[in-house]
């Protein structure tokens, strides 16, 4: 178990090798992309999605903890 | 071996319109250039028989698989499907019935048939045609080039297989499927404009042929609403997504005729409390949360006991299901509070409580089945945003619900989804769903 800092700006642990972060993560990004193709011109909806975007970059444990 | 190749790959190709002698190819990449040009002339200037088609698509045919530029390699291909429209075109004349086609034909007919269909195969003027599946599956596969868009065009202009008779659904159904999904890939394609001519004359030139002037929910049964209702928000979607990007007037006058043909259908109407501006980009939606009844929560528990029994009073007398809705919700929110400061024996030796009334009830908290059950029963009613809202935000009974922090990354990504996400996969058009997305945002942000 490491702990560090993640993307979401939270102290929390991170087991590498764990796969659900990424399960999850993936979860929410369909939410999000839906979300965004049902309100075309609600412009936090562009952002939440772009924001995810910068989350999944980070979403590989050694990128994770930086 | 190359040179012979390229003898034996250009002895096979046939001439018609172009006269080889001058240019003859003397390499392969000479060879495919000589073929495209010459495809291009035939179908640009319609020049030829049916034959001099079935012949051009027999030579792309046998050249395309040694085309390594994918640029090039996709002109080919839309080139092919183009000689395959042409070829039919000709080869069927004004239908099929009574046409003798020639076995030339008729082996070129089962060599393409991967390609097409029959379209309308008991009318005298039944014909074979490309199949629109076929033009989108080369816009898949060529996306990386120019030449998606204009598989994308072809696409959208071919016919479906099917006439709609006046039938309005079905109509519409049809401009979705078709310059709908154009615009869905490419708004600011090169055919963009054309694509939405078609549709302003849809709804300017046929909605009114057809007898409506506007479109009313009462004038349809609810399966055929939600079929229509369906289609329409879809082509919403791609017209405010063009106009968007676009910003030209033209894109503009096609969506203000659609919010005035079908203005009823696209004014989001799923929630009932007057809590939030969707539109708002407001960076304080917070602050629409207090206008709610949510705020039961923030007063004192006797203020939530005297609107219990007042709400249990209504309940009872309340037809209008989307009122019920909300008159339940309330009341799970004043249970909620009271149980904050009453044990259950208490409200219940009190009569605030009848036994009932328990099953809602897991310790000190609401239980999260219930709320999950009201928002099943009142799924179809404008309040069901609203329950579901409050349900994935208020998480006092949900079992594994922890602080967050010092968990795992994973649980705080698994607790998103159970809350803002589940939020947005109930309701992606929700009236909360800017709330959501600030939450989100604030969190991770």
């Amino acid at each position: 178990m490491i702990s560090g800092k993640n993307p979401l700006g939270i102290k929390a642990s991170f087991e590498p090798g764990d796969q659900s972060y990424e399960v999850e993560l993936a979860k929410l990004g369909e939410e999000l992309k839906t979300c965004q193709k049902e309100n075309e011109n609600l412009k936090i909806a562009k952002q939440a999605l772009d924001e995810y975007q910068g989350l999944k970059t980070y979403s590989k444990p050694d990128e994770f903890l930086r | 071996m190359k040179t012979r190749a390229i003898i034996f790959l250009a002895s096979m190709l046939t001439l018609n319109s172009l006269t080889l002698s001058a240019s003859s190819p003397t390499s392969f990449d000479d060879l495919i250039q000589w073929a495209i040009l010459r495809a291009e002339t035939n179908i640009k200037y319609k020049i030829g028989s049916y034959t001099d088609y079935i012949q051009v698509w027999y030579d792309l045919t046998s050249l395309i698989p040694r085309i390594e530029n994918a640029e090039l390699r996709a002109r080919a291909e839309f080139l092919r499907l183009k000689a395959i429209e042409q070829g039919l075109w000709l080869l069927q004349g004004s239908g099929l019935e009574g046409q003798e086609i020639r076995p030339e034909g008729e082996a070129w007919l089962k060599a393409i048939g991967e390609y097409i269909y029959l379209a309308g195969p008991d009318w005298p003027w039944n014909r074979w045609s490309i199949r629109p599946d076929i033009w989108w599956k080369y816009c898949d596969l060529y996306s990386a080039t120019s030449f998606s868009d204009d598989f994308a065009w072809e696409a959208a202009s071919e016919d479906l297989p099917y006439e709609c008779e006046g039938d309005l659904v079905c109509e519409v159904e049809k401009i979705n499927r078709t310059y709908g999904r154009y615009l869905n890939k490419f708004p600011q394609g090169k055919y963009y404009r054309l694509a939405l001519e078609r549709i302003y004359n849809f709804l300017v030139v046929r909605v009114p042929e057809l007898g409506f002037e506007s479109i009313k929910k009462e004038d349809f049964s609810p399966e055929v609403w939600d079929e229509l209702d369906g289609n329409l928000r879809s082509l919403y979607g791609v017209i405010v997504k063009t106009d968007t990007e676009s910003k030209d007037e033209y894109s503009y006058s096609v969506l203000s005729n659609f919010e005035r043909v079908f203005g009823d259908v696209v004014k989001d109407k799923k929630s009932s409390l007057p809590a939030i501006d969707k539109k708002s980009e407001d960076s304080n939606l917070y602050s629409g949360l207090s206008r709610t009844n949510f705020n039961i929560l923030d007063q004192p528990p006797e203020i939530a006991m005297a609107l219990w029994k007042k709400l249990k009073n209504e309940q009872a007398e309340t037809k209008n299901q989307n009122q019920l809705g909300l008159i339940e919700l309330e009341e799970l929110i004043c249970l909620e509070k009271m149980l904050s400061s009453r044990t259950v024996e208490d409200l219940l030796s009190g009569k605030v409580l009848e036994a009932a009334d328990v099953s809602l009830i897991e310790g000190k908290h609401v239980k999260h089945e219930a709320l999950l059950d009201l928002h099943k029963k009142f799924k179809n009613q404008a309040v069901s945003d609203d329950i579901a809202f409050y349900l994935t935000q208020n998480t006092f009974s949900r079992p594994g619900t922890s602080s967050y922090t010092g968990i795992s990354a994973s649980m705080i990504m698994r607790e998103i989804n159970e809350k803002e996400g589940l939020y947005l996969r109930l309701h992606p058009r929700g009236k909360y769903v800017p709330i959501c997305l600030l939450i989100l945002s604030n969190r991770w942000g």
